[in-house]
Order: C-alpha cells, then sequence, then structure tokens
C-alpha cells in the first residue's frame, strides 16, 4: 500500500461525500 | 490482489452507488470518471479521454445527427405512418411492431444504428398516439440489443467469437451466420412478451402535464371549446352551401378546421366563410359534442368514430393550438379580423378570443382587437413556426411554446441517398461503423438535409459523455487485472460443475462484466478462460464461447449500454427504472438462453 492509493482512497472518499452533501441543491437546478 | 484492483472495484462501488441513487446525473458520474482515474493513477492520463475518441461514441454522434436529419425531412413520418395504421389503437401492437421491427433491423446492423434510426420514429409515434413514450422506448432499446444476437454479424461481440476461439494453439470449427439464430429469435420473442405481459408495470408511465401537450392543456384550459371531430357529408347533401350560410360557427359554435374537398381531392385547413360545403366533402370541426351533435342532425351529416382522413394532418406532430398575444404596435389593434383578412393573412384558425374578462367562441371576425387580447389559433405547426420567426407583419406574440417543427420534405430523397450511403459503406465495403456513420452526416450537412447548427443541437451530449466517462473505466477494470482476478476467483470457486451448470456461471458472469466493462471488453477477457474451463468440465468449448458472445448483449440493469444510455433522455428514464424492467430481462434471457441451448442444442 503506497502513498498513491491512500491519495486515491481520500480522493475517492472526498467525492463521495462532495457529492452527498450537495444533492439537493444538483437535484433542484435538474 | 494489487492496490490497484481495490481501488478499482471501490470505484465501482461509488459509481453504482451514485448511479442508483442520483445524488449527481449519470453523464456527470461519466465526467467524474474521466477526471478520478487518471487522478487516482489507475488509468493513464491518455486513456482517460480515449472514450470521447471512441468508435462507440463516434459511431453514436453520427447516427443521431443521421436520425436528426432523417426527421427533419419527414421521412420519419413515412415510417410511422404504415405502423400507426397496422397498430390501431392497441399500445401492446405498436409495442410488438416497434420492437420486433427493430430487434430484426438490428440483426443485421450494430444495434445502437437500429434503435437510433427509430428513435424520431417511436417518438413521433408515441406523440400521435398518445402514448407515454417511456412505455415504446424501453422495450425498443432492449429489442434492438436483443436482435443483435440473433446472427453472428448482429454485435461486436458475436462479430469476435469466431477469431477468438484458439484452443491449445489450434483454431475450433467456426461458428456460421445463422448458427446462433433459434437462440437469438427466442430471446427476441420473449422480450416482446415480458414487455406485453408485465410492461405496465414495470414501465415508468406518463411524466404529467407537459407530456400531454400544449393543444391538450390549451383544450382543458378552454373548456367550452370541446374537441376535435371528423365529419361526412353525405352524397345526398342539398349543397353546394357556404360556411356562412350554414351557419357553422354562428348557430353552433362549432369550428371548421379544415374541408377535405371531395371533387378536387385538396385539403384546405385555413376555411374561411365563404368557402363551400358539397356533397362527399369530409370536414373537420373543432366544438363540443352537444353541439357538434346538433349540427350533424340539421344537415344530416354523419359523425366519424375517429379522425381518418385527416388523421394524419391534424395529429398532434402536425397541427395543433397556439395562444397568442397581441402585441404593442400591431397592426391589428383597432382593426376587426375581417377588416385585416386575417385567415388570408396568417394562414391559422382562429378559436376563440380573450377579451377583458370574457371569452368569446363566435362573432370573432367582427370584434375589434386591442393590445393584449389574447388569441386562441389553431393550424399547421409549420404555419406557426413561420409566423413567429418571420414576424411579418408584426402582429402577434406567441404565449404558448410550439410543437412541431418545420420539415423540408423536398430534401427527404437527399437524407434517403446519404443513409444508404452510409449502410452500404458499412455492409459491402465493411467501413469502420464511425467512418461510414460520420461520412453520411457528413453528406446530409452539405446538401443542406440540415444545417451544422441544427446537427450540434439534435446531439444528445448526455449519452455521449456517459458513455464516453464508462470507457475509462472499463479499460482500468481491464489493465489493473480486475476483470481477469474475478474471473478466475469465480472459476475457481464453482470447481469442475456439470456443462449445463457451468454455462449458467458463466451466462451471469458475462452478463456481469459487460454492464462495467465494454461488451467486446467482456467478450475478449472470458472466452479464452471459459472455454479453457469447458473442457474441464467435459463440455463443449464451443458452446461456452457462444453463451459469453450471447451473453455480452445481456446488459439491462444499468444504462451503461450505448443504446440503453440513448434512450435514456427522450424516454425521461432514470437508474431505477432500467433497475426494474432490466432485472426481469436479465433473468429471463439466461433463463430462455440456457433452455435452447438445453433443448436445441444438446448442451447436458
Amino acid at each position: 500500500m503506497d502513498a498513491q492509493f491512500f491519495f486515491g482512497l481520500a480522493l475517492i472518499v472526498c467525492v463521495f461525500l462532495l457529492c452527498f452533501w450537495f444533492k439537493k441543491e444538483n437535484k433542484g437546478k435538474d | 490482489m494489487t492496490p490497484e484492483m481495490i481501488l478499482t472495484m471501490i470505484v465501482l462501488v461509488f459509481v453504482i452507488v451514485l448511479f442508483i441513487f442520483e445524488w449527481v446525473r449519470v453523464d456527470v458520474v461519466g465526467i467524474m470518471m474521466m477526471v478520478m482515474l487518471p487522478l487516482i493513477g489507475i488509468v493513464s492520463p491518455g486513456d482517460a479521454f480515449v472514450g470521447l475518441s471512441s468508435n462507440a461514441v463516434c459511431s453514436i454522434i453520427a447516427v443521431i445527427i443521421i436520425g436528426a436529419g432523417l426527421d427533419k425531412t419527414g421521412v420519419m413520418n413515412q415510417v410511422a405512418g404504415p405502423i400507426i395504421k397496422l397498430a390501431g389503437r392497441s399500445e401492446k401492437k405498436i409495442i410488438t411492431l416497434i420492437s420486433g421491427t427493430v430487434g430484426i433491423i438490428s440483426s443485421m446492423m450494430q444495434n445502437i444504428g437500429a434503435a437510433a434510426l427509430f428513435l424520431p420514429a417511436a417518438e413521433r409515434i408515441a406523440k400521435r398516439m398518445e402514448v407515454p413514450v417511456s412505455r415504446i422506448l424501453m422495450p425498443m432499446g432492449f429489442c434492438a440489443i436483443i436482435g443483435g444476437t440473433i446472427t453472428l454479424v448482429g454485435a461486436s461481440p458475436t462479430i469476435l467469437l469466431n477469431d477468438l476461439m484458439i484452443l491449445g494453439g489450434e483454431k475450433l470449427e467456426p461458428f456460421g451466420l445463422f448458427t446462433q439464430t433459434p437462440i437469438g429469435i427466442c430471446l427476441l420473442s420473449s422480450a416482446i412478451i415480458y414487455f406485453i405481459v408485465f410492461g405496465k408495470l414495470i414501465l415508468p408511465g406518463a411524466e404529467g402535464e407537459a407530456d400531454k401537450g400544449v393543444t391538450a392543456a390549451l383544450m382543458e384550459e378552454y373548456r367550452a371549446l370541446g374537441t376535435v371531430f371528423e365529419l361526412r357529408v353525405p352524397d345526398d347533401f342539398k349543397g353546394p352551401k357556404t360556411l356562412q350560410e350554414l351557419g357553422v360557427r354562428q348557430k353552433f359554435l362549432v369550428t371548421v378546421v379544415g374541408i377535405s374537398d371531395a371533387v378536387r381531392r385538396e385539403k384546405n385547413f385555413v376555411p374561411r366563410s365563404i368557402d363551400e360545403i358539397v356533397a362527399g366533402d369530409d370536414i373537420a370541426v373543432v366544438g363540443r359534442e352537444k353541439n357538434v351533435r346538433k349540427l350533424v342532425e340539421e344537415y344530416g351529416w354523419k359523425i366519424k368514430d375517429g379522425l381518418e382522413v385527416f388523421v394524419e394532418s391534424l395529429s398532434r406532430t402536425s397541427a395543433g393550438m397556439a395562444e397568442t398575444i397581441v402585441s404593442p404596435r400591431s397592426e391589428l389593434i383597432g382593426k376587426t379580423m375581417s377588416e385585416v383578412n386575417f385567415k388570408e393573412l396568417y394562414g391559422v384558425n382562429p378559436v376563440a378570443l380573450f377579451k377583458g374578462n370574457r371569452i368569446y367562441y363566435s362573432g370573432l371576425t367582427h370584434i375589434r382587437m386591442q393590445m393584449g387580447d389574447t388569441l386562441l389559433l389553431q393550424g399547421p405547426w409549420e404555419r406557426f413556426h413561420i409566423l413567429k420567426n418571420h414576424p411579418q407583419p408584426r402582429a402577434l406574440s406567441f404565449a404558448t411554446p410550439l410543437e412541431g417543427e418545420i420539415l423540408r420534405p423536398r430534401k427527404a430523397k437527399l437524407a434517403i441517398i446519404w443513409l444508404a450511403v452510409a449502410l452500404l459503406q458499412i455492409t459491402v465495403f465493411k467501413v469502420q461503423l464511425s467512418v461510414a456513420l460520420m461520412s453520411g452526416a457528413l453528406g446530409m450537412i452539405i446538401t443542406g438535409v440540415l444545417s451544422i447548427d441544427e446537427a450540434y443541437r439534435a446531439v444528445d451530449w448526455m449519452t455521449v459523455f456517459l458513455l464516453a466517462g464508462l470507457i475509462p473505466l472499463g479499460i482500468a477494470f481491464e489493465k489493473t487485472g480486475t476483470a481477469a482476478f474475478i474471473a478466475h476467483g469465480v472459476l475457481e470457486l464453482i470447481g469442475t460443475p456439470s456443462p449445463i451448470v457451468l454455462l449458467a456461471v458463466v451466462g451471469v458472469m458475462t452478463s456481469f462484466f459487460t454492464l462495467v466493462v465494454s461488451n467486446v471488453g467482456a467478450t475478449v477477457l472470458l472466452v479464452p478462460l471459459c472455454m479453457n474451463m469447458a473442457v474441464m468440465a467435459g463440455g463443449d468449448p464451443r458452446m461456452a464461447a457462444l453463451v459469453v458472445g450471447i451473453s455480452a448483449s445481456n446488459t439491462f440493469v444499468l444504462p451503461t449500454h450505448q443504446v440503453n444510455a440513448l434512450i435514456m433522455r427522450p424516454g425521461g428514464y432514470r437508474t431505477v427504472d432500467y433497475a426494474k424492467a432490466g432485472a426481469g430481462m436479465t433473468v429471463i434471457f439466461l433463463a430462455v438462453e440456457l433452455a435452447v441451448l438445453y433443448f436445441f442444442y444438446g448442451v447436458q
């Protein structure tokens, strides 16, 4: 497990949380 | 398992979760993949955007433009006409006819081509028959995918099969063009039966107000208006008499919106009060049923059960109603309609006038108009578009959106020629799909079938980015070795079962892989693996290869297949709709495929 792996994992988690956080605003704009 | 494989599987779960919950739209998930995968380091930056230039995506762009060209020139109306005539008013017949036709066409050409070319026609049919488009497009899309399994050249995975069937350095006996046809036909029939029986349960219904169209909404708004009827003037009618003499509007509050002249065989869609009705004419009128019945009784005419002569010309896609407002500085202000020769000048029928707080349904031609008066007009959409785009004389502003469009029937032949050129390149000269289709699309643009801006507008960018974004995910799945790892794992887990059980596992595994990796990728990976497993289980390796090739078309649960992505927006589908209808379809697909192999191909 190298630094790239943990960076990738962190990135996925961040994007996931970002999507979850902004889901209501995005739905309003659809 | 390497760290890259773990990350790839996490990304896969992430994508499936986002697809199902739709926190962001599916095409945004596609763009996320293009950005995230190279950042994570599981695909190279070069591979991240390779989807945008892929054969699949470029073919979709081209085929959408070709479909738009055919639609714009009215060719799709010609295709829709016979289907509607055959189907009558039955939704089930429409589904059967459209899905069956697309399935059979798809057996000889790429699935996406068959689906994209039929998409505009299917949309028109749905509108005309007032059936929710969502009830037609998904069966059509699924059957386009399944149609690819009927012949060896119907879909990319089976085209590859013969080249992939190498065992121990020796080529196996190749499949013929129709080896798989019994399976394909059974699959197509079972899909159609599935949608006919369960269609209403599994497919989403109407999408509310917007789906009914402007005219239906206006008819509801102006309740006193009634609806459209077609009348027949019998041969013993003592005429000719003008509409003025008959007093159709003054006495019965009924508006004549079309006269089909029996003698000259002409249709007049803007009848004036001086126009004559003669024996044998067919007339289209708008009015309340009781008023129309009074009119018919008075003159001995007949009401038809539905539109016959005017079914095409007064259909929702050809004609309708629009609400317009007399604009400031309009030349109509202070004048009556008869003073300005309204019908001749504008080519549409006034049916109601909203003035102050009152709605007038008769005597419209003698009312002086003022700024802000609202006129309800009826006529061909084409005429409305001309009035809106070239407001000469500048008089009316449109308060409701217009449907339909200006067609270019004179370019229809050119459109068909370019389609034929594209198909000829694919079938005879074996030119790559994207190049052949793009040359057809380009030909249409150069010869003015549609403008380049219209072509750009026709392309559905949601489909493009959804597919282009999923391609790097497929690459990641293959390049990191995740796909091979899963396949080996599953095959090791099941040991050496009987051939039919092995084929069932192969079918399920291919169906899963084809949802995530491209169908070609899944085939290339699984055919050699599964053939080896079949030999170990004492089965026929060719049958294992065939199951992989056919099951690569079993992709209905997520909108990841090109055809499913294409119909997603026009049908107003969400991912859950695919899961709902696709789950049953996937199970039926596997069951029918294995049953046919068991009974007709001697697999035990």
